[in-house]
């Protein structure tokens, strides 16, 4: 489903953030990215999703090879999956439900339709009570789950999740991290990049690491399947 | 989502942004509808003067003062070579006498001057009614003016045409003065929508990782321009027909009357203005979506 071909991806001033990454996400896996800051996870998640170009090597996500996917397509493959932030990335002014169903509403679903995908939504994330809240009267984990809700809607086979759990206590990471794992059983890819030892090793099914860019480690739960130094590793 | 849903979803996008930032967005709204207003002057005078020029015109004179020893024979070959000009109508000639009863109806008070006369002090005149192209008579006129007998030549053609430069120069002027205020307009605006794309820079990245096409995150953006620029044209369209209405009422000299207050604009002309408007909107709203150093850069 998601395949890297010797993928590297250096910033300017010659800062590396991959370096020939080569690995095969299949469709249905829970991969937890780990490493430590800088280490070039959300580098890894944002080439997904076309916001940064490879540098050298192709990225194929479905059998689109993104390397040819012109810039004005780039939403349309944003659509096939979720997205999920630390910061949530949420519109501020806007209402829970607004939030959650502006994609449907900019891609012409009728309100009936939004209505019912909405509410089905949220109610799976806990959140049908607070459909008019707007994102600064929640709890960050609330708001975590309207950002979760908002990756749902369109029914994505991928989300990609980028440090969820980082700006929330251990309690309220741990219900998030069940959230993911609950969409996960639904037969939804997971690739999530987190730092936090326990909860990847708790809730993930597959552990990259990264160091200084280059994938050190590639381990099924409990049953390595390439064996490195794993270095970097908190 | 169709073309008219996008446009109502930019529309209540356009207006929130407007009246969250309503302060700053009012500053341009009045740049715009000063521009404006200060253009549509000058093309109301422009125009006025243009239409008080042709007015004018259909009763402009053309005179030949001849001197009152010229015999009949020598006026009636005159009157004749006028005759043959093409676009004369008719002439009339006006012996001495004629034009003291004209000078003591016209001006009666001043009709005691003429006592002191023994013989009318008036010259004989040949007046031309003309129509149509006056090149040619003018052209005449220019060769009479040094003939023996011809004591002076009275063209209103000549006045009313340093007039219609006037008139042609503040229109002129008007549109100078007033493309250069649009531009004002338009970069003030841009200046408003640009500092609204960095406002909501955080919620554009979020539309954009959601999957909304540029279409639909700049979109609000641009009807933001333009709303702004049709609110000042509207309002400067507004200031125009109060301050013609009241200039109206005043008591000021016929001839500021017919040359600034004869008419208000065209129903076009109006929605000219409009446009002008919601272009230099336009244009603002467009200029900061497409600059490589903000937001969307």
């Amino acid at each position: 489903m998601i395949e890297f071909f010797n993928v590297s991806k250096i910033y300017p001033v010659n800062r590396v953030a991959l370096a020939d990454v080569t690995v095969r996400i299949e469709r249905g896996q829970f991969v937890v990215l780990a490493g430590s800051s800088g280490a070039g996870k959300s580098t890894f998640l944002r080439l997904i999703y076309r916001a940064a170009v490879p540098t050298a090597g192709q990225i194929v996500v479905n059998g689109r090879n993104l390397g040819s996917l012109p810039s004005k397509k780039v939403p349309y493959l944003r659509r096939t999956m979720g997205v999920v932030f630390q910061d949530f990335s949420l519109i501020e002014r806007k209402t829970v439900w607004d939030n959650v169903t502006f994609l449907p509403k900019i891609l012409g679903v009728d309100a009936k339709t939004r209505r019912r995908l909405a509410e089905r939504t949220l109610e799976r994330v806990g959140l049908q009570r607070h459909l008019d809240s707007y994102p600064a009267q929640l709890s960050g984990g609330e708001q975590q789950r309207v950002a979760i809700a908002r990756a749902l809607i369109s029914k994505p086979d991928l989300v990609l999740a980028d440090e969820p759990t980082g700006n929330l206590d251990p309690h309220l990471s741990r219900g998030i991290m069940h959230l993911f794992s609950e969409i996960h059983r639904q037969g939804t890819t997971i690739l999530l990049a987190s730092h936090d030892p326990e909860l990847r090793r708790e809730f993930g099914e597959r552990l990259l690491v990264l160091d200084e860019g280059r994938l050190v480690a590639d381990e099924e739960l409990g049953r390595r399947t390439l064996s490195t130094a794993g270095a970097g590793l908190e | 989502m169709n073309v008219f849903q996008a446009l109502g979803y930019f529309a209540s996008e356009a207006i929130g942004n407007l009246v969250r930032g309503w302060r700053i967005s009012a500053l341009a709204v009045a740049t715009t509808a000063l521009s404006l207003f200060i253009g549509g002057v000058l093309l109301l005078a422009g125009n006025n003067m243009a239409r008080a020029i042709e007015s004018w015109r259909s009763d402009a004179q053309i005179v030949v003062y001849l001197d009152n020893d010229l015999t009949d024979d020598e006026i009636a070959i005159l009157t004749a070579e006028l005759l043959e000009l093409p676009g004369v109508d008719r002439v009339i000639q006006i012996g001495p006498d004629q034009a003291r009863e004209r000078f003591r109806e016209r001006f009666p008070d001043l009709g005691e001057i003429l006592l002191e006369f023994e013989r009318s002090p008036f010259p004989i005149s040949l007046e031309i009614e003309a129509n149509g192209d006056r090149g040619v008579i003018d052209e005449w006129l220019v060769g009479v003016s040094g003939r023996p007998g011809v004591s002076a030549v009275d063209n209103d053609a000549e006045w009313l045409e340093s007039m219609n430069a006037v008139a042609s120069a503040a229109s002129a002027v008007g549109l100078l003065v007033g493309g250069i205020l649009m531009v004002a307009a338009a970069i003030s605006i841009a200046s408003v929508v640009r500092l609204s794309t960095f406002v909501y820079r955080k919620e554009i990245a979020a539309m954009r990782l959601i999957g909304a096409t540029e279409f639909f995150v700049r979109g609000p953006f641009v009807v933001e321009g333009l709303v702004q620029g049709l609110a000042g044209s509207c309002l400067a369209l507004g200031a125009l027909w109060l301050a013609f209405w009241g200039l109206g009422r005043l008591d000021v000299p016929w001839f500021v009357r017919d040359a600034l207050l004869g008419f208000f604009m065209t129903p076009r002309q109006a929605l000219a203005l409009l446009a002008l408007g919601g272009t230099a909107g336009l244009v603002g709203g467009l200029i900061p979506l497409r600059e490589r150093s903000g937001v969307f850069g």
